[in-house]
């Protein structure tokens, strides 16, 4: 039988303010298990939303003003991830910055690092159901030996 | 000390969810409950219909196997203080009531229980005192072919 021990934790997080709840227990998780972390986090792609909306007549967003705003929020989601890093206190910890879906972007990143386990808080109850009941992820988890870790995180 | 609570049906994959749970105890240096519940004895011969061996008839005979599957998993792994609980009823139910009882730190559980788990995390179980939970949970990835096989037999 495969050995089931944990080396690489991905932990997903987003803007919630119980996202520290998540970092805190999939870290001390990971730690005591002695696996490598990386921090995820997973900006909505304003190019599906520009595409999407193209036709949309005097309400058309603008090309250049969209590159801006995801620069600057490429760069607010790197300062959010390195704050992070910095609350858990370990200088080993990896960070990723991806786009998209998120449920398909956390098992791509999952995927890319070789990660054994995902850590998500339940708050994302959409994308973690996406990611527990999708098919697509679920034929990646059944390929691949991925465990989830879920934090349970109070609704607003 | 902390405890982790291992929730485990009759799945053929359990064994891999007992050793996934033993080795995070392990590492965290913590004390493993076993929990198996069981669901009722109709239910039960239809799903698991195709596990040869197991032929159950009565209540006592299901009191009987689930004792020899704890033995026979307690036997395979004896490194940590294992305790075990037999019940029966409502999955998710027991789960979160004796993690809460016990007051656990964690649950491990196998992806086959998903549909429990989403009811217990997306806060689909109506009773509220179920909902209300905040115990990280490892959803350990086990084969869905196996699910596949049994509900094929569910359907016969």
């Amino acid at each position: 039988m495969k050995t089931n021990k944990i080396k690489k934790v991905l932990i997903a997080l987003d803007y919630d303010p119980t996202s520290k709840k998540v970092a805190e227990n999939g870290f001390a998780m990971a730690n005591a298990q002695g696996a490598d972390v990386t921090l995820l986090h997973v900006s909505v792609d304003l190019a599906i939303y520009s595409a999407a909306y193209a036709d949309m007549g005097v309400w058309q967003m603008d090309t250049l003003n969209n590159f801006e705003t995801h620069e600057m929020r490429n760069a607010g989601s790197r300062n959010f991830l390195e704050k992070a890093k910095r609350h858990l206190g370990d200088t080993a910890i990896q960070t990723m910055l991806k786009e998209g879906d998120p449920a398909q972007q956390i098992i791509a990143a999952a995927h890319e690092i070789k990660a054994d386990c995902i850590v998500m808080g339940s708050h994302s109850q959409k994308w973690l159901e996406n990611i527990l009941v999708g098919s697509v992820t679920e034929e990646v988890l059944r390929k691949t030996n991925v465990s989830m870790f879920i934090v349970p995180t109070k609704k607003h | 000390m902390k405890k982790i609570l291992i929730a485990l049906d009759f799945h053929p994959s359990s064994t891999k969810i007992i050793e996934a749970g033993l080795l995070l105890a392990k590492s965290m240096n913590a004390n493993v409950i076993l929990l198996h519940v069981k669901i009722g004895i109709v239910n039960y011969s239809l799903i698991y219909k195709k596990i040869g061996s197991m032929k159950l008839d009565s209540a006592a005979d299901l009191e009987l196997v689930a004792h020899n599957f704890l033995q026979k998993t307690k036997h395979h792994i004896d490194e940590a203080i294992i305790q075990t609980i037999v019940k029966e009823g409502d999955f998710a139910e027991f789960v979160i009531n004796t993690a809460k009882e016990m007051s656990v730190d964690m649950i491990v559980m196998g992806s086959n229980s998903t549909q429990w788990l989403e009811e217990m995390v997306m806060g689909r179980i109506t009773n509220e005192n179920l909902q209300q939970t905040s115990i990280p949970i490892l959803v350990v990835p086990t084969r869905k072919n196996d699910k596949k096989n049994t509900l094929i037999s569910l359907e016969i």
